[in-house]
């Protein structure tokens, strides 16, 4: 419950800072565990790569009026460790702004470099026109013998264009939407990637009755099984020849009927506020005629 | 002046400032926003029985009963809503809303606020391939921008002769595609509210696609099913052919958990 | 002498007499006095000089029906040499009552003393008490008379006596009583007295609320919860935008935890209500906080000499024992109480029982005056909740049923005041710190096993659905200390006339919340969620200043500035918070003017405006944030009439808020909604023509609309809640129906009644109205009084307090998600009967 009163003619001024965080999930992989700390079914990720490129950051009040936007993207690679700063926007009214948004689109070769991401990935990036990227590798130990493990590797990207908006959180207990500037102070705005999202068994985590987990078998079965090559590496086409078990993954509603489905729809959910909290995703782009599933859009 | 005279001036003027008062009043808005809505509710047959589903056969639909509780509206946007600008906070209207092509945005669905429902007193039947329109009891709601509908799935559906006490059945024949010559496989898939249950809680699909509209005025509420959907991700391969006169009566997760898709069901609203 | 109400800067006699009388210290009276020595023959004349009263305090109407005369009560005094009155005695008798007002009051008085050859000595003087017909303006004349040519020896010690001869000039001043209010700041500014309090019956103080023209309450907690209260078309739930003022210490919680501003009056036996002070809108600066629909002053007092010992019993097991203590001859201040009280119900789940004890004390200290209030309190209550509107239509629930027997709660409040006055009308101060302890538990259950909408992480929402199949039964605590102090000082100013004045005050309070929120299982009463767990500090500090000047005849100018400072430091351990300490900060400057046209003698035309502000809740607020204030500006015009028979007012008034709040039919709590207006009549009057009929009657008319889109509210919507049509009547006659036994047999015929009208709902519809009337009648015979009173005589079935919003009580079958009508069921015809001994 923001009120958003302040007094236009006051000279209270502060600052917004915007960082990109992947938390330990992306920084240091997701091991095995309960299904909602790590993997259900035994396997851990590690990544190698977490590229993302976030655009158009925009802070604006209640009324729609834009107090700072940010233009231009800025590139990041979430695997490098710590908290990165995307922008400051200073000199802002100190007061509440409600409608904070942001977007994960395409990289463009001007994109600034944050931290020490690798201008080779922007490059790779900008060539092959994605918006984000995810290198790793998954293991799984042998139950009957713990030196042996199955091991995958993958490099998934997607071409994805979302927009964040409405973003919202929870401070201190409170439900607060967008952010509060306050006096001389600079408030930190992070929007963080969640590592962990690509690998749900659902589309929605609402009020399913199975409570949502972390998978990774079927992933790796998509390489294993017929319509995989077998040479050890995921790739999203043998995703998307993996059909879903209706028994382990429920679409939701959403449409898709593929593992790559789930894969590519869930890559749009990466993207949260301030830490656990989130905005409403939308799609930017206009669904091209004759394409039904997400995986229609990755040949 | 004496008091009693004084008094009658008072009250002269008391008279007079009430009776500028209400014709000096404003003139707009003379009640509290909204009013209460009468929705009689449609059941529209399927238009479709014949389809390729996701995993790439080609079914025939000969007969699909399903049971429902009840049905509620809201006003929060379903997950497949496309453009909309942003919402300012818990219980608010969007405005501007435009469907462009569905399309899915998983994460959270908010219902929003309930406009509008009908609760059965009785579970109902519907038969989805039914002559016509089935007309079904009334509901009540309030005005508002109606934009997502949640359908109740029953925990205690009728004897009907031919649901015989199960939440819904298909029944039909299903070949692989591009396997004409094949034997078609004759199902007929059934399912309980425990199987229900494994998806869903309290047999509650939350999220259908009501086409967005204002509403003002009482009107009616047409529901349609895709079975399309209900049958997307069943493996036909799983199911022991049976014969056209006796097909195999069985459970099936896909079909189960496709009877919880929001996507199977639409509305719409007509005054 | 009439007790002292909040400030005691206010305790000046009105401003247009302030020309005609001097103070009582300026009175001046020549009294013939005597100093008569034993045997001492005529000798040479000494210099003598007479006594002059000092001070005069007027007598008081002893309780029984007053004369419609003036009553002259002969009195001779003996003075010591200090000019205090060391005995009083009647000359010549009038009543036995009157006789005892009367010294009572002489004994106050004060004089300068007799001198000879400029040393003062006794003296014995003869005077004159005089009562007035009007009480509240009782009036002390002084008449002298012929010098006492007594022959009996008199005092003066070792002094030879002396015939003194004294210019005995018969100079009969009129000191008017001095009132108990300040003058008011706007047209529908009204004290409603202890005549219209007691006119009809009233079973709390919370229910004297409803002779405050345009007030209309609720109960949806239980019988000792505090009541909801509606004033001019605010929905002030139960305290929030009122602010009240008891005995000089403030009423209301600081972000209680069930609704802001939570005032719970049940501490009070309504017997000890002098008179009720009300000043809608925020045209004063002396009122503060909560101030967004007005302030009420609740003065307290019990003017009946000697014990009072009351027993009712009544319907539905009803029992309520009260007494009193009020000392002979003290002013009204001065009194000790006590109450309890318990009943059945009048349905299921719907007992209560309080009891209480208040004690006050006025005194005289030099030149200062001390006054002491102490009080403590504790209630519990059983409640019956809400019912759904359709299922009582539909006989599915009995209209006194309910569907948690397990509701209702309890309340304490202890408390500890001090005021100190000093000074004169030319200048005076007064400071009164005071300590509040306050406790309250409320379980309530509103909307069964529905599950609510909640924020949080998926996790979180999955825990408070799963709460929620065990019905949303939520149990609120709330424990305050509170510290506070209000002070001011005021002096005459000079600037225009002798009249104007100028005040400058400052009120600080803090308090100390510990509160939660829990929610239980309607069958085990475990607790299924920890929502709320927080601890507050809050500081309201002010200052504010006031003038009242007087340019021209008949024109008086009155305004100030008030400053307040508001802070909140909230730390919350429970549900979501994770027990980081928060702080807000913020201030308001609030500008308040009235200009008050004297049109004739009797009838002003007053024009008024005020700007204040709301608090929030302090659990609100994010850390470092202003403490958003709601704004609020108030209009009024109007005119007044006043005599002494009659006081008639008729209002226009408009308050605008910068935004607002509103019950929200979704989430079922107030919810922020755009900014609103509200405009409205309002006309009353109270008429005492005589002693034995009290008439007042009051009606109000408010439209409050939204005046921007926003969220579902259109600009021009009405505000659903507060009715917007509200009339109060209360009559009372009090004749003396005979004589027996030597004395006179006095009555008391009284009724109220209240009628509301067009309660907005949401969705376009509107509430029931009703007209309730209250009645009573009572007999005395000297000590003894028997009493009967009814509540809701005709039996109406009426609806207290309708809502609109989503509930499902029924676990398991599917709920109706739609917001529907509940309704809380108002009581059925209670009768009570009462007797009362006066020893």
């Amino acid at each position: 419950m923001m009120s958003g009163c302040s007094d236009p003619t006051s000279q209270r001024r502060g600052s917004e800072r915007f960082t990109t965080w992947g938390e330990s999930f992306v920084e240091f992989g997701i091991p095995a565990g309960d299904g909602e700390g790590g993997f259900i079914d035994g396997w851990a990720v590690k990544y190698r790569k977490f590229l993302v490129n976030f655009h158009e950051i925009v802070v604006a009040d209640a009324a729609g009026h834009v107090a700072a936007k940010l233009d231009q993207s800025r590139f990041v690679d979430n695997t490098k460790r710590g908290e990165k700063e995307l922008v400051t926007f200073s000199n802002l009214d100190a007061k509440a702004y409600t409608l904070v948004s942001y977007q994960i689109k395409p990289a463009l070769a001007e994109a600034e470099i944050v931290g020490d991401a690798d201008p080779e990935d922007l490059a790779m990036m900008v060539r092959d026109g994605l918006s984000m990227y995810v290198e790793g590798e998954a293991t799984k130990p042998n139950p009957d013998d713990s030196t042996q493990k199955r091991t995958k590797t993958f490099r998934w990207g997607f071409k994805t264009q979302t927009s964040y908006l409405d973003c919202h959180s929870e401070e201190n207990g409170i439900a607060t939407q967008g952010v509060v500037v306050t006096t001389n102070k600079t408030d930190t705005s992070q929007l963080t990637t969640h590592g962990d999202h690509f690998y749900y068994d659902s589309l929605q985590s609402g009020d399913n009755a199975k409570p949502t987990a972390l998978r990774f078998e079927e992933k790796a079965a998509a390489d294993d099984g017929p319509n995989g090559d077998g040479d050890g590496e995921v790739t999203l086409s043998e995703l998307c020849q993996e059909n879903i078990d209706p028994d382990v993954y429920n679409p939701s509603g959403l449409p898709g009927s593929t593992i790559g489905d789930f894969v590519i729809s869930l890559a749009r959910t990466v993207g949260h506020f301030r830490g656990e909290g989130e905005c409403t995703v939308k799609r930017i782009d206009p669904v091209p005629s004759g394409v039904e599933n997400p995986c229609d859009e990755y040949p | 002046m004496s008091v009693r005279g004084r008094f009658s001036l008072s009250m002269t003027s008391i008279a007079l400032l009430l009776a500028c008062a209400s014709g000096c009043s404003s003139t707009s808005g003379s009640s509290t926003a909204g009013k209460r809505i009468i929705l009689h509710t449609v059941a529209i047959p399927s238009a479709q029985s014949t389809f390729t589903t996701g995993f790439g056969w080609d079914v025939k639909v000969t007969q699909a009963k399903l049971s429902i509780s009840a049905f509620y509206y809201f006003d929060g946007p379903p997950p497949t809503a496309s453009f909309r600008v942003p919402r300012r906070s818990l219980g608010e209207r969007l405005s501007n809303y435009f469907i462009g092509s569905a399309w899915a945005h998983p994460g959270h669905y908010q219902p929003g606020t309930a406009l509008g429902e009908v609760i059965f007193a009785r579970p109902i039947v519907f038969d989805l391939f039914s002559t016509g329109p089935e007309q079904l009891s009334d509901g009540d709601g309030v005005t508002g921008i109606y934009r997502s509908a949640r359908v109740v799935l029953p925990s205690q559906p009728p004897a009907d002769s031919i649901l015989d006490g199960h939440v819904a059945v298909i029944e039909g024949q299903a070949l692989k595609h591009g396997e004409a010559a094949a034997q078609p496989i004759y199902f007929r898939l059934i399912a309980d509210f425990a199987d229900i249950a494994m998806n869903v809680n309290e047999g509650a699909v939350d999220g259908c696609v009501l086409d967005e509209t204002t509403v003002i005025d009482d009107g009616t509420i047409s529901m349609s099913v895709k079975p399309a959907i209900w049958l997307n991700l069943v493996d036909f391969s799983k199911i022991e052919p049976g014969s056209a006169e006796r097909p195999t009566e069985t459970r099936n997760t896909g079909f189960s958990q496709g009877l919880t898709q929001l996507s199977a069901y639409h509305f719409t609203f007509s005054n | 002498m009439p007790s002292v109400s909040r400030f005691s800067c206010h305790r000046s006699p009105r401003e247009a007499d302030l020309r005609l009388t001097a103070t009582q210290r300026r009175v001046r009276t020549v009294l013939a006095s005597l100093v008569l020595l034993l045997g001492v023959p005529k000798v040479a004349r000494a210099e003598v000089t007479a006594p002059v009263a000092r001070e005069q305090p007027p007598p008081v109407w002893p309780h029984e029906a007053p004369s419609t005369h003036d009553v002259l009560v002969p009195v001779v005094l003996v003075l010591d040499a200090g000019g205090h009155v060391q005995s009083a005695e009647i000359e010549a008798s009038v009543d036995p009552k009157v006789d005892a007002a009367a010294i009572a009051a002489a004994r106050q008085w004060r004089f300068n003393p007799a001198l000879k050859d400029g040393s003062p000595v006794a003296a014995k003087v003869r005077a004159v008490v005089r009562f007035a017909a009007r009480p509240p303006a009782a009036t002390a004349a002084v008449k002298v008379e012929q010098p006492v040519q007594s022959n009996s020896p008199v005092t003066a010690p070792g002094t030879p006596g002396v015939a003194a001869v004294a210019a005995s000039e018969a100079t009969t001043i009129t000191v008017l009583g001095v009132r108990n209010a300040p003058p008011p700041r706007s047209a529908s500014e009204i004290v409603q007295d202890k005549r219209v309090l007691t006119a009809a019956p009233h079973r709390t103080a919370s229910d004297l609320l409803l002779t405050v023209p345009g007030i209309a309450l609720t109960q949806h907690s239980g019988e000792g919860a505090a009541h909801q209260i509606f004033f001019r078309g605010f929905d002030a739930v139960h305290g929030q935008d009122l602010e009240i003022w008891a005995g000089g210490v403030p009423v209301n919680d600081v972000s209680n935890i069930h609704s802001q501003g939570y005032a719970d009056l049940n501490f009070l036996p309504a017997e000890v209500v002098k008179q009720i002070r009300s000043a809608p809108g925020t045209y004063d600066p002396r009122q503060g906080d909560f101030s967004v629909a007005g302030t009420l002053w609740l003065d307290l007092g019990y003017g009946e000499p000697g014990v009072t010992a009351r027993a009712s019993l009544g319907q539905f097991g009803s029992r309520r024992y009260f007494m009193a203590y009020h000392p002979k001859g003290w002013s009204d201040a001065t009194f000790a109480a006590f109450e309890l009280y318990s009943t059945d119900g009048f349905g299921p789940a719907r007992a209560a029982q309080r009891t209480s004890a208040i004690g006050q004390t006025e005194l005289q200290l030099g030149t200062a005056k001390v006054r002491i209030l102490a009080s403590t309190y504790a209630g519990s209550f059983n409640s019956a909740g809400v019912l759904r509107l359709s299922d009582i239509e539909s006989g599915v629930i009995d209209r006194y049923g309910s569907y948690d027997q397990n509701q209702g709660g309890d309340s304490a409040r202890s408390q500890l005041a001090f005021e100190l006055t000093q000074g004169d009308d030319q200048g005076r101060w007064s400071l009164s710190p005071y300590v509040v302890l306050r406790s309250m538990r409320l379980r309530q259950n509103f909307t069964g096993y529905l599950a609510m909408p909640t924020s949080g992480s998926a996790s979180e929402v999955a825990a408070a659905d799963k709460a929620s199949e065990q019905g949303n039964s939520e149990q609120q605590t709330n424990d305050a200390s509170t510290l506070g102090m209000t002070g001011c000082y005021r002096r005459t100013l000079g600037l225009f006339s002798a009249a104007d004045s100028f005040e400058a005050g400052i009120f600080a309070r803090y308090d100390r919340i510990e509160q939660a929120q829990k929610k239980l299982s309607v069958a085990t009463s475990e607790v299924t969620l920890d929502e709320v767990d927080a601890k507050i500090n809050a500081t309201n500090v002010a200052g504010y200043v006031d003038f009242a000047l007087h340019p021209i005849r008949r024109l008086t100018l009155r305004g100030g500035l008030r400053l307040d400072g508001l802070a909140y430091s909230t730390e919350d351990d429970g549900g979501q918070g994770q027990g980081q300490r928060r702080s807000a900060q913020g201030a308001h400057l609030g500008t308040k003017a009235t200009v008050d046209v004297a049109l004739t003698r009797s009838v002003h035309a007053l024009a008024s405006y005020g700007d204040g502000f709301r608090s929030p809740q302090a659990r609100s607020l994010q850390a470092g944030e202003t403490a958003p204030f709601t704004s609020v500006q108030s209009y009024e015009a109007g005119i007044r009439h006043q005599t002494r028979a009659l006081r008639a007012t008729a209002s226009v008034f408009r308050t605008t808020l910068s935004d607002d709040l509103a019950f929200n039919q979704v989430t079922a709590r107030n919810e922020r909604t755009p900014p609103t207006r509200r405009t409205g009549v309002s006309a009353e009057m109270s008429a005492q023509p005589n002693s034995w009929f009290t008439a007042a009657a009051s009606i109000t008319y408010t439209r409050a609309e939204f005046t921007n889109t926003d969220g579902g509210y259109n600009s021009g919507d009405l505000l659903p809640y507060a009715p917007q049509v509200v009339i109060r009547t209360d009559v009372a006659f009090t004749p003396i129906l005979g004589r027996a036994l030597n004395r006179p047999i006095t009555s008391h015929f009284g009724f109220g009644q209240t009628a509301i009208a067009r309660r907005p709902l949401p969705y376009g519809e509107m509430g029931h109205d009703y007209s309730l009337i209250d009645a009573n009648a009572s007999v005395r015979l000297r000590e003894v009084e028997l009493g009967l009173s009814a509540f809701n005589l005709l039996d109406l079935n009426w609806y207290d307090g309708e809502y609109t919003y989503a509930s499902n009580f029924e676990q398991g079958k599917a709920p109706s998600l739609v917001p529907q009508r509940h309704v809380t069921v108002g009581a059925p015809r209670t009768v009570l009967a009462t007797f009362t001994l006066y020893l």
